[in-house]
């Protein structure tokens, strides 16, 4: 049962087979945990959140489509439910924070000397301390930045679906996630020029 | 066009949504500045190395412990 494809196996949870269903939490637990850490900022509430979009699909299985994607839809669970915690609790003041990018002169060029590090990042993608430096990064975010970046660039949610979650315009969408992205770039680009 | 007219571009660019005449002004940017190349595939990069680092797995005991906190969850709930 643990190589059945996702679809296979909500139509067994649909039909009441309960193990069916644990195959699913067990293969995704983790990255909805990673969502859940990414926009709460804190181990304990990403626990929370995974146990929280995990009873919440298992209520809602009945209304799951066959068509869609099982994964999209946990996804979406699990983000709105972390909506709603950040909502609710408020967890400190929104301060504005100056968002590090790339700086130009007023001829609209690049002041600093662009290091191509690109090379490096498929060598790169294991390595657990840049991990932690773009989720530290990332968790450092205002949240307004921090939501779109995970929704986009993790759940690879549309514009449109980014905006209708966080009843955003497309272009206000499109905006944040083009800072939220420079600010990791510039911490990858700290971590990485000198290596390039 | 500038290099922060082409880097205020990029969502658009990879969306796919910049018209062609916008596109052909910014390619032939990319063909005569290094730094915009540079920049924008370190922009590419920062897209795939993000996903990669949401991608990364809990440690093994960390990852057994949540799951049966939430099978355990599941279970109660069947029953109540």
């Amino acid at each position: 049962m643990n190589d059945l494809p996702d679809l296979d196996l909500v139509d067994l949870a649909q039909a009441g087979d309960n193990a069916a269903f644990e195959v699913l939490v067990r293969r995704y637990s983790g990255r909805v945990h990673a969502i859940g850490l990414s926009m709460m900022r804190e181990d304990a509430a990403a626990r929370d959140i995974t146990q929280e979009a995990f009873l919440s699909a298992w209520r809602k299985l009945h209304t799951f489509r066959q068509q869609a994607s099982f994964r999209a839809w946990l996804f979406r669970i699990a983000t709105n439910a972390c909506l709603m915690k950040m909502r609710y609790h408020r967890r400190r003041p929104e301060v504005p924070l100056t968002i590090r990018g790339p700086g130009f002169s007023d001829d609209g060029e690049h002041e600093r000397p662009v290091v191509d590090w690109s090379p490096l990042a498929d060598k790169l993608m294991e390595d657990h301390e840049l991990g932690n430096r773009i989720r530290s990064t990332i968790a450092e975010l205002p949240d307004k930045y921090r939501m779109v970046i995970v929704l986009a660039d993790y759940q690879h949610l549309s514009m449109r679906e980014i905006g209708d979650a966080l009843d955003l315009s497309i272009s206000n969408v499109k905006t944040r996630l083009h800072r939220a992205r420079l600010a990791v770039r510039e911490e990858l680009s700290d971590y990485l020029a000198g290596r390039a | 066009m500038t290099c922060r007219e082409l880097t205020e571009l990029l969502v658009e660019f990879y969306e796919g949504d910049l018209d062609p005449d916008v596109r052909e002004v910014m390619a032939r940017h990319r063909e005569i500045c290094p730094q915009c190349e540079g920049f924008l595939r370190t922009y590419q990069a920062t897209i795939r190395l993000t996903e990669g680092a949401f991608r990364q797995p809990l440690p093994d005991a960390a990852r057994d412990s949540l799951d049966s906190w939430i099978l355990a969850a599941l279970a109660e709930s069947r029953t109540g």
